[in-house]
């Protein structure tokens, strides 16, 4: 069976350069500009077991990602890094979403493909880390997921999964459709060739706004979020450090009296 | 029967007991319901886990809904989302609390999405405005974001460490609500087996004193070298994002909001350049120094001592001091 496969990708700032991030305290908004906009990483991880398993039962996979424009670009390096397509949710009321509005576009987009015969997508995303939105995609579209995937095996018929919960991993089998969360030790993510990233020039990205989606446009973006951020405080100044200096021995005997009180007890 | 507009707590069962963060909700969970004029209400389903309803009582609860049912040995979204949502349409809680363990996080959205309400993830406070409204506080890049929700019920997951656990009062005692799981079980998945972590944590959450590594420590060496030190102090490793990312550290090691909740008594942090991300987990040390070759970093404003140097010159030292005791 030719396996129909989707990736479900976030577009988030670099996660090296959240420094630079802060909060503007007139506005109360985020300064972001100027960082660049990256895949989630563990989206690559989820990207990379749909690829995988592409190549060896065969089938199509679909990346599928909501966001700004800048988004787009991360969509085309999905398409050379193993995607077949993809499809762009981008535009008019999308904006501004919780998870539980992101949850309803991309469930819907999914409706709209026709529910695949799997689903993946990071165990969290970089930006909010809340890991909501694929088992909420997944109770949407009325299939079965496993949060938190460090491992998995298709027999051609069912699908192991060892997914990592409280205190151990629980292993279990499922029959397809399912959506999986996947972390970083489930594969090792390939890197960018030329020839793929040519041939993904050719690739077709669908760009759908929220009137090509089966929902209600209420239902999506701020209007249909069941969160609302009202305000955002800016941070309360820190006490400076006490700076200990010196040469390497000086400062190191200086921490030790800081610590006395720990160190007692050890060494021997 | 039990009346609406309560205050929920979701119990999670975990080894036999009671998750520790659910009894920490609990305490939260009862102010929060003493201020609104409520009954604070636990969640309780599973297979045989009628046993476990007196510790939620002593924690604070007035009411427990127990639901036991064999199709609740294991956790397994599709049932236990069933369930919750059953509940949850019979009595309309106001506000619903899931501890941000691997089992809440996942039941908290699944639960969320089926009734279709707002869910806020990685709440560290929570206050009611005037009008009785939940303020969800958010740590965000150095400030707090607030969040509402736009219905009922206002849903919220909060991490391990985050709220103080309660004195437990034996004494104290609760109404026993039993439902019925209403559901089929669910056939399309079946769990094979669980594997219980093989090593018996040294946790992060309960540790007192703890060395933490951020990309500073710039590789494995680095990180080796710390966990050296972490050892002669009897602490515990963590790490920052940066670090697990790199692979010098294990997800489980990593401090911070989308990691654990610590409140060591002694706090190091080595090559961390303390983003809020990190710091909002890292609770009131009686002691918190950090290492950093950078005099720029935003550790410096928040740790007591500060030690503008390269680790590498740093920790060895202190290894030899420690190893020697000729420092005493």
């Amino acid at each position: 069976m030719s396996l129909r496969i989707a990736v479900l990708l976030k577009s988030v700032p670099d996660p090296k350069l959240w420094h630079r991030v802060t909060i503007d305290p007139v506005t109360r908004t985020l300064r972001k500009e100027g960082i660049p906009r990256v895949i989630s990483p563990l989206d690559r991880n989820a990207l990379e077991a749909a690829a995988s398993l592409k190549e060896k039962h065969g089938g199509e996979v679909t990346v599928i990602c909501m966001g700004s424009s800048g988004a787009k670009e991360n969509l085309r390096e999905a398409l050379a890094l193993g995607a077949d397509r993809a499809v762009f949710l981008s535009g008019g009321t999308f904006g501004g979403a919780d998870s539980l509005a992101t949850a309803r576009a991309l469930s819907a987009a999914l409706q709209k493909l026709g529910i695949p015969d799997l689903i993946f997508c990071g165990a969290v995303s970089y930006y909010g880390s809340t890991g909501q939105v694929g088992p909420q995609v997944a109770q949407m579209l009325g299939i079965n997921h496993f949060s938190s995937a460090r491992k998995f095996v298709y027999d051609g018929n069912m699908l192991t999964v060892e997914s990592v919960t409280d205190g151990g991993v629980l292993v279990a089998r499922g029959r397809l459709p399912l959506l999986l969360t996947v972390l970083r030790e489930a594969n090792k993510p390939r890197g960018l060739r030329l020839s793929e990233t040519v041939k993904a020039r050719r690739k077709e990205i669908l760009e759908w706004s929220p009137a090509d989606l089966p929902v209600s446009g209420a239902q999506l973006g701020l209007e249909g979020s069941g969160t609302r951020m009202i305000d955002l405080l800016p941070p309360t100044p820190g006490k400076d450090a006490e700076i200990i200096e010196g040469e390497p021995e000086v400062v190191a005997r200086e921490i030790l009296r800081k610590i006395s009180v720990w160190t007692c007890g050890t060494g021997g | 029967m039990i009346a609406q507009n309560n205050v929920w707590v979701y119990a999670q069962e975990t080894r036999g007991g009671i998750a520790g963060v659910t009894l920490e909700l609990l305490g939260e969970g009862r102010r929060l319901a003493d201020r609104l004029s409520v009954k604070l209400t636990a969640v309780l389903c599973g297979e045989k886990v009628a046993g476990l309803t007196g510790c939620l009582f002593a924690a604070g609860a007035d009411t427990v809904i127990l639901v036991e049912n064999p199709s609740l040995h294991y956790y397994n979204a599709a049932c236990f989302g069933h369930c919750l949502e059953g509940l949850a349409r019979r009595y309309h809680p106001q506000i619903f609390l899931f501890g941000a363990t691997q089992q809440g996080k996942d039941l908290a959205a699944v639960t969320a999405a089926r009734l279709n309400a707002g869910l806020t993830a990685h709440c560290t406070a929570f206050e009611l405005d005037d009008g009785g409204r939940l303020r969800q506080m958010v740590p965000a890049f150095g400030g707090r974001c607030v969040f509402v929700s736009t219905g009922f019920p206002q849903m919220a997951t909060v991490a391990p460490g985050v709220f103080q656990r309660p004195d437990l009062d034996w004494e104290r005692r609760g109404e026993v609500v039993r439902e019925q799981f209403t559901g089929d079980g669910n056939t399309a998945v079946k769990v094979l087996n669980f594997l219980p972590s093989p090593r018996a944590e040294k946790g992060l959450a309960d540790a007192a004193v703890i060395v933490a590594a951020g990309a500073g420590v710039g590789g494995s060496e680095g990180y080796a070298l710390v966990e050296e030190l972490a050892a002669l102090l009897n602490g515990v490793m963590g790490a920052t994002r940066p670090a697990v990312d790199e692979g010098w550290a294990l997800e489980e090691q990593m401090i911070g909001q989308s990691g654990c909740n610590v409140h060591p008594k002694l706090y190091i942090a080595v090559g961390v350049s303390g983003d809020q991300l990190h710091l909002s987990g890292v609770k009131d040390p009686d002691v918190f120094i950090a290492i950093n070759k950078d005099r720029q970093a935003n550790i410096f404003r928040h740790a007591h001592y500060g030690v503008i140097a390269d680790f590498k010159l740093i920790i060895p030292r202190l290894i030899d001091l420690l190893k020697s005791r000729t420092h005493i």
